[in-house]
């Protein structure tokens, strides 16, 4: 099967990052997937090597999610989480924390699903407290042992334009 | 890489005039006036902003002393781009991951879709215990 185009990375503002990603499938997929216990813990997650172990969904607007991640030495690591709003198909508001603060402030996280011809683009943005914090956050994901690659400053200048 | 210089870098980053001011001399060296020229801001502004650049190692001061013209040092933003880079493949593989449950959910939905017409289709053969069938004909 041949992949959708890579996801799109963009610094908005000084706050937040937007994520542009396109799925090939309807919009109502990707939200169950989004959404439903039984299918998060298969994708949700970005570090290499740790598991979902828990996986807890109150799908409806001010119910709580909670999710935890486990590593094969003990280590665990969560996130506790409220929908702000939830349009079905169409668009999740999230605001979530993780256990241990190592930032400030919560995450205010709007997923927008938009659906042409069956191709479904989920637009994600990332709003934090600060710049301190955004930036902080993006230096730990990267120091999770993510694989970098070089991809351009073109790319880069347009990124930050 | 050095964190120092990752924060050095995109704390030159944060504002929007120094961000115009790089893109300027991503088309090619421009002199302190030039640089000011598009924007409403005096000369000692605009070489606050320069000096901010400067520090960070991302611009330098070109050959010509009189001119003194002011190019882009690529490397760090480079650096800072491999950074971004990082990010943005952690979220990718996420999102294969999901591309391969979506990939199943949709298999599934066929599949099932498949089933239904076939059962369908074998109530319609079997007109006998078909009521509706019966009304029909």
């Amino acid at each position: 099967m041949t992949r959708p185009e890579p996801l799109r990375l963009t610094l908005s503002g000084d706050t937040d990052v937007v994520l542009t990603r396109q799925f090939f499938a309807p919009a109502r997929l990707v939200y169950r997937a989004w959404t439903d216990a039984t299918l998060v813990p298969r994708w949700l997650g970005k570090l290499p090597g740790w598991q979902m172990v828990e996986c807890k969904i109150d799908l409806r607007e001010g119910g709580a999610y909670r999710y935890v991640w486990s590593d094969n030495e003990g280590h665990s690591m969560g996130i506790s989480g409220q929908f702000i709003q939830l349009v079905p198909n169409q668009r999740i508001v999230t605001k979530e924390v993780f256990d241990e603060a190592w930032h400030e402030g919560d995450v205010i996280a709007t997923v927008e699903l938009t659906e042409e011809d069956g191709v479904t683009t989920a637009t994600t943005t990332l709003h934090y407290d600060s710049q301190q914090v955004r930036d902080d956050v993006i230096k730990s994901d990267v120091a999770w042992g993510v694989e970098v690659s070089y991809a351009g400053l073109d790319e880069l200048i347009e990124v930050l334009g | 890489m050095n964190a120092v210089q990752l924060d050095l870098t995109f704390n030159a980053l944060a504002d929007p005039t120094r961000r115009a001011i790089l893109s300027r001399l991503a088309r090619g060296e421009a002199t302190v006036s030039e640089l000011a020229a598009p924007f409403s801001m005096s000369q000692p502004a605009i070489s606050k902003h320069l000096k901010v650049l400067e520090r960070a190692g991302l611009i330098a001061v070109g050959q010509d002393a009189q001119r003194r013209p002011r190019r882009l040092v690529a490397r760090p933003l480079a650096e800072a781009n491999d950074w971004l880079e990082g990010y943005r493949r952690a979220w990718e593989e996420q999102f294969q991951r999901l591309d391969d449950v979506l990939a199943e959910l949709m298999a599934q939905e066929a599949l099932d879709a498949e089933a239904q017409e076939g059962a369908a289709q074998d109530g319609g053969s079997n007109t006998d215990n078909n009521p509706k069938q019966g009304l029909m004909r």
